[in-house]
């Protein structure tokens, strides 16, 4: 009788192995520790490029994420801050120069190049080619997709952080050479604690600095 | 017999001497008992096999987090920054005493309210009721659209049938009454005028669930004026207050208050004393050093017996009659009488009471007592706004009218009559028999449920507005948020069906321009002054996510926005506070049903006419007998009847500054010189007590 059980027992365990590896098969390459993300890389509505913008161009952060220094939230820039520039840059210089060949050897005016993703944008504002809002256009904001994304019980605050000069890169990684940003640390509490018993023992910066280690300065 | 070389287990003794135990069976000592009858998975198994499952499951879950998105701004408005709440100056509309106050913002939401410190009434607090109306907009019995005959209706199509209704009443010559609960507002009372001005019968009626109508007519027969003192408790030594909850409601808590706890620094050279007189527990009483306990209709007794020592200690005739004994200990009283005497000059005596009366009495005590011209100022009383003499008998009057039929439409706002007055079934009744009945009413309330048209008011947190604080400050009310719902200012709704479609914002701009006062040209005005169009601009509240929906109405009301987000979104949205039905009790929080009772004087005790009218009064004085206060010499109008109420001139022109024209004179076109109303606190020097 004993036998009998062990051998149901089994039995059902195996089937249930199978079918635990059946369902998890599919996502055992997504697989992570609970609030885990590290790696995570979503395809954005607009394809923006932080290695042309901060890589090459060389832009400050702090040009669009202008919240860092002064509040919680980076912020992620309105597409006004996008039409500071792009009001006149409408496509890469390689088109434009590809343009610029065509017509001279057509020997025509070259025509205005608007990118794919540019597009986008002035989709977004409801302008069109010409910059002219368009008459019935509905203006309608960029749902970008968040990449970092602490959960609700940890409270962040982006401007303490980047006063006390703590670099953009120890926590997000080389943005300047990801064309589409993904998160290289895992933001995970262990993490953040290490890195404040880290600078408190040597410093941030050449100075001394004295990072919270008590659970009330994130979680309250 | 028993193997004793082996070790052996019995579970009875005649187990044990009948030589049958069992061998040790290894592993057998917790037998399966098959709860299934021996056949196929137990429980257990089936827990342990379930488990297992259960948790794989559950490690399938063990992925990405759900996708955020993060929307931000089409055009970044340059105050806003995600993450920062911004900050709105604003004057409190939850009851009448309009207390400055700073609305903290965030995400389109008005989410907080604290009390604007430099406003110089309030002085940076804000009362209970304040504190809770920011849930207002967010209640979800509010009206989201306006009402025609209780069925959801467009504004065209109500203001279609209002307009064709009034101009019928205008050319038959037809009655109308607006009732209201105190206006402070000076544009608002501007526009009732205006408003009511294009009829031929009309008449604005105004009556305040806690009423003052007792007091302002006791100054009417004290003083020959009718109003509303202004009480400087920081400036009394020994305060008495008889039923008259001025920390908690009583005309403007939030002064009194500072005043109060002003005048009880323990570091300061004096320490105020401080005795209450009421029937129930209040927030004063608790906080007084001696409260003392007497029924409601027994005050006016205690009043008398106070009055008597205090006259017979001043040598003043006061002909009391032979009142019935004192219902408290006669010792506690003329202890307080002595301590009143000592320090007269620097008393102040409250009564909350509503029968006239006893307010007299009140005003008797305090004049022996020479606390007019010290704690008590009527010359620069606390309701200079015309409408705010709200008479309980009018609303009576309109009742009456009502009940008979001769009223052809009734307009109904901030107050709910069928709920707060004593004979409000009968009017119930009757207002269904009123051929238009129109509400401002932000919701169905007792009385908006048998209006005609339902034409919701923006919450005050939403409007474009001012107030009269009580003592003279002017202070503007901007929207902190744009309107949730299809609702409409009462102020655009008036001048619709007067003829003259104005935006809110540009009604309060005409309100003060013609009384000279010019927008100011800094940045960042708050209250005293109109903002500038810069800061108007400056001030519209972004829009935001939900307040999207109803934007396909094109109305010229909307605050002008400068960013043109005719759909932008703050990034990281959140919730609002939404309230999911008990944010804002129906009834209101400041009602208080005892003072419901006795508001049109139901409680008159029968000693009391028959004592008050052997009282001596007015007292007939030659300035001999009038008491040896210090500071009779100062008193600045005779006691029996005063018809020069007036501030002097230099206090009404500054140099360099023009002085506001007096509301009467500009609202009733009456040359009548009251001034007394018109200086606005900034003209004023700054009263840091």
């Amino acid at each position: 009788m004993a036998d009998k059980g062990i051998r149901n027992v089994t039995a059902v365990l195996l089937i249930g192995a199978v079918f635990s590896v059946a369902t998890l098969a599919a996502r055992l390459g997504a697989f992570h520790l609970p609030g885990n993300n590290q790696g995570y890389s979503p395809e954005q509505p607009i394809a923006f490029s932080h290695r042309l913008h901060a890589g090459e161009l060389l832009i400050d952060c702090r040009y669009c994420h202008y919240g860092a220094e002064t509040s919680r939230h980076a912020g992620i820039p309105a597409s006004s801050v996008c039409m500071n520039c792009h009001t006149f840059v409408t496509d890469t210089l390689g088109s434009l120069r590809a343009e610029d060949e065509r017509a001279k050897e057509e020997e025509r005016k070259p025509n205005r190049m608007v990118s794919s993703e540019l597009q986008k944008l002035y989709g977004a504002l409801a302008l069109d080619d010409e910059m002219k809002p368009t008459p019935d256009g509905v203006p309608a904001p960029i749902e970008w997709i968040q990449v970092h994304n602490l959960p609700d019980f940890v409270y962040f605050n982006h401007s303490a952080h980047v006063t006390a000069n703590v670099a953009c890169e120890r926590c997000h990684g080389a943005v300047e050479t990801m064309e589409r940003v993904s998160q290289v640390e895992d933001l995970s509490m262990g993490w953040c604690v290490n890195c404040h018993r880290d600078v408190n023992r040597v410093g941030l910066a050449g100075r001394s600095v004295n990072a919270s280690l008590d659970c009330g300065a994130c979680h309250y | 017999m028993v193997d004793n070389t082996r070790k052996a287990y019995w579970k009875s003794l005649a187990q044990r001497d009948d030589g049958t135990i069992p061998l040790p069976v290894a592993g057998s000592e917790f037998q399966e008992v098959p709860e299934s009858g021996g056949r196929g998975l137990t429980r257990r198994d089936f827990l342990a096999a379930a488990g297992f499952t259960f948790g794989s499951v559950a490690l399938t879950g063990c992925n990405r987090a759900p996708v955020e998105r993060a929307i931000p701004y089409l055009i970044q408005p340059e105050a806003i920054i995600p993450g920062r709440a911004t900050y709105y100056a604003s004057t409190c509309g939850a009851c009448s005493a309009g207390c400055g106050m700073l609305v903290k913002n965030r995400d389109g939401r008005a989410i907080k309210l604290e009390g604007n410190p430099d406003h110089p009434d309030s002085r940076g607090g804000l009362c209970a009721v304040g504190q809770a109306s920011v849930l207002g907009p967010y209640d979800s019995k509010r009206l989201q659209a306006p009402l025609l005959k209780s069925a959801s209706a467009k504004w065209d199509a109500v203001d279609g049938e209002i307009v064709a209704r009034l101009e019928a009443i205008r050319r038959d010559g037809g009655t109308v009454r607006f009732l209201s609960g105190p206006v402070t507002s000076p544009t608002m009372s501007r526009m009732i005028d205006s408003f009511l001005g294009t009829f031929a019968d009309a008449r604005h009626v105004t009556y305040e669930t806690l009423s003052m109508s007792a007091i302002h007519r006791a100054h009417e027969r004290t003083h020959g004026a009718r109003v509303l003192p202004r009480y400087a408790f920081d400036k009394a030594e020994v305060i008495v207050g008889f039923d008259a909850d001025f920390l908690g409601t009583w005309v403007s808590p939030v002064s009194f208050a500072a005043g109060w706890s002003a005048g009880r620094n323990a570091d300061a050279p004096r320490f105020s004393y401080h005795v209450q007189f009421e029937g129930r527990m209040s927030v004063t009483g608790a906080k007084a050093d001696r409260r003392i306990r007497i029924a409601p209709g027994e005050l006016g007794l205690a009043m008398t017996h106070l009055a008597s020592m205090l006259a017979h200690r001043a040598g003043a005739p006061f002909d009391s009659g032979s009142p019935a004994a004192c219902p408290i200990d006669a010792h506690l009283l003329e202890e307080l009488a002595d301590r009143l005497w000592h320090a007269r000059g620097k008393c102040l005596v409250a009564c909350g009471s509503q029968d006239v009366d006893e307010q007299v009495l009140c005003n008797f005590i305090n004049h022996l007592l020479g606390s007019y011209g010290a704690t008590i100022d009527v010359q620069h009383p606390a309701s200079p706004v015309e409408n705010r003499y709200h008479n309980d008998d009018a609303v009576q009057d309109l009742l009456r009218e009502l009940a008979s039929g001769t009223v052809d439409a009734l307009f109904i706002h901030g107050v709910n009559p069928v709920y707060d007055l004593p004979n409000g079934a009968d009017l119930a009744q009757t207002l269904p028999k009123v051929e238009t009945v129109v509400s401002f009413s932000d919701r169905v309330d007792e009385t908006s449920r048998h209006a005609t048209y339902n034409c919701p008011d923006h919450h005050y947190l939403e409007s474009w507005g001012d107030a009269d604080a009580g003592d003279g400050t002017i202070a503007f009310r901007q929207p902190t948020m744009l309107p949730l719902f299809d609702t409409r200012s009462v102020l655009e709704s008036l001048s619709i069906w007067s003829g003259r479609k104005q935006a809110a914002q540009a009604i309060v701009r005409e309100t003060w321009a013609s009384r000279g006062l010019k927008p100011a040209a800094r940045r960042g005005a708050t209250h005293g002054t109109l903002p500038s169009t810069m800061v108007l601009q400056w001030c519209a509240p972004t829009r935001s996510a939900s307040a999207r929906s109803d934007r396909s109405r094109s109305s010229p009301f909307e605050p002008h926005s400068p960013c043109r987000m005719a759909s932008s979104r703050s990034y990281s949205i959140r919730k609002p506070p939404c309230s999911t039905g008990a944010a804002r009790p129906t009834r209101g929080c400041m009602r208080c049903p005892i003072q419901y009772r006795r508001l049109f004087g139901t409680i008159t005790p029968a000693f009391r006419s028959r004592r008050l009218r052997s009282l001596v009064w007015p007292p007939a004085t030659s300035s001999a007998s009038t008491p040896a206060t210090p500071r009779a010499s100062s008193y600045p109008f005779s006691f029996n009847r005063v018809s020069t109420i007036r501030s002097s001139p230099s206090r009404s022109v500054t140099a360099g500054r023009r002085a506001l024209a007096s509301p009467t004179s500009v609202l009733n076109g009456s040359s009548e010189d009251r001034s007394w109303a018109t200086t606005a606190w900034w003209e004023r020097t700054p009263h840091r007590y």
